[in-house]
């Protein structure tokens, strides 16, 4: 494992598919976040996000032949695999109306149990945050994308436009754009993001 | 700081985060003296609030998929295992099934060539059985034929004709070659194009009024008839 770890994305994913299990695991582990949390903030559900992440690593391991190192590195080659899968669970998704996820209302009963005097303001926390999700959501596809890759998965702007295949000038100024964009759709939370922090019983009780 | 310098000092957002946490003083010494930037850095606080809620609030992976993606790793090794197992071992079976199918064509072939030689020759009619002692239709030397080949006889022995094209087509419209006698009206009309001469064998029977003087002792003769292309017979001459 030790010789493994000196290795590139690109050495690990041919010995993967020279039946390396450790190699595979090796570069699922250095994928695997960055992927699934594109996915997340990009369909907002987890469990489609897991489906991403699953879809994307069967497809390195079909197509992981066709990969060629001077083209890009794996984490982009397989970052284009989740944009297509993204797009193409969005185009299935389309017909549908949008369902609340039930994640976060697990994680808030869950907090109401353990937690009880947290309750105001995790359910301030989890309406902020499925409002920022849905003015993101509702961001052209241009910005979603340079929002959440640089605000959400926290990459720099160079890897940013390495992923999206354009100039570190467009993502500055299409993030800037997206940002506006944003601050005006989250206008009416801001009275409400001022009551998180204070929150409480002794709020209630002022 | 100018309202310009602070908008530009915003626009990195990762400076932003960095340095609102340290609540930068040039940035809070501008904003007091300016009402606008003011509301544009509490806005971008607030956005930069939210976006930090929206991204803390992916969830971690589960184990499940862990789990999932291994077992699918494993499984596409396998099942690629699998696959080249039996290419390996059906490359022989392959060839096998080429050759043998190669050999069954050639085999088709064969026996397509010489059935149809059997055909050919069965369905000629075997050559009438000449007594012992008995002389063979002598060669006309007449000047309309140039070959003459053994005739045959159909197992009745009515007739039996083989075609053999005229070496000189025969033109009967005026006159009858030497020695022939018409069996139907010919003229430059009605018999037009080549003739062909064909050997037979008649029981002297058949031709009652055309019966040569010598006959052969078991009542068969020989004789030549001219047929036109529609196959109608134009004339004959009996072997003497």
């Amino acid at each position: 494992m030790d010789r493994l770890e000196t290795r590139s994305d690109a050495g690990l994913l041919q010995l993967s598919l020279a039946r390396e299990e450790s190699a595979f695991l090796l570069l699922y582990g250095r994928l695997k976040g960055g992927i699934f949390r594109y996915a997340y903030y990009m369909t907002c559900s987890r469990t489609e996000a897991e489906e991403v992440t699953q879809e994307v690593f069967i497809s390195l391991l079909k197509e992981g032949g066709s990969y060629r190192e001077e083209l890009g590195d794996v984490a982009g080659f397989a970052f284009g695999i989740a944009r297509n899968f993204v797009r193409r669970i969005e185009r299935r998704e389309r017909a549908y109306q949008p369902f609340p996820d039930g994640d976060a209302l697990e994680d808030l009963s869950d907090s109401l149990v353990s937690q009880p005097e947290a309750l105001p303001g995790q359910m301030i926390r989890s309406e902020v945050v499925e409002r920022v999700h849905t003015a993101i959501a509702s961001l052209p596809d241009h910005y979603r994308q340079v929002v959440v890759l640089c605000d959400l998965c926290e990459f720099s702007y160079a890897e940013a436009a390495s992923r999206l295949q354009c100039a570190v000038g467009t993502i500055r100024s299409r993030l800037n754009r997206a940002h506006t964009l944003l601050a005006q759709k989250l206008k009416p939370l801001r009275s409400r993001q001022s009551d998180i922090g204070a929150a409480g019983t002794e709020g209630c009780l002022v | 700081m100018t309202c310009q310098e602070l908008h530009s000092y915003f626009a990195d957002p990762l400076r932003v985060d960095a340095d609102l946490s340290a609540n930068c003083a040039e940035v809070a010494e501008h904003i007091v003296a300016c009402a606008d930037c003011n509301r544009f850095v509490e806005a971008q606080r607030e956005l930069w609030t939210s976006l930090r809620l929206a991204r803390e609030s992916a969830p971690r992976l589960s184990a499940s998929l862990d789990a999932a993606v291994l077992a699918n790793y494993r499984g596409h090794i396998a099942a690629r295992e699998s696959s080249v197992t039996p290419a390996r071992r059906r490359r022989p079976l392959a060839v096998l099934r080429w050759s043998t199918a190669v050999a069954a064509a050639m085999l088709l072939t064969a026996i397509v060539f010489f059935s149809s030689r059997k055909t050919v020759t069965t369905e000629a009619p075997p050559r009438t059985a000449h007594p012992a002692g008995v002389p063979q239709p002598p060669e006309s030397n007449h000047a309309t034929v140039t070959a003459q080949r053994p005739s045959r006889t159909k197992p009745d022995g009515v007739l039996a004709r083989r075609k053999r094209p005229a070496s000189s087509p025969t033109n009967v419209g005026s006159s009858l070659p030497e020695g022939f006698r018409g069996l139907m009206y010919c003229d430059e009309l009605s018999c037009v194009g080549a003739m062909e001469m064909i050997r037979v064998q008649l029981p002297s029977s058949r031709v009652a009024g055309l019966t040569p003087a010598s006959t052969l002792p078991n009542g068969v003769i020989f004789a030549d008839v001219l047929v036109g292309p529609d196959g109608i017979a134009r004339s004959i001459r009996i072997e003497e």
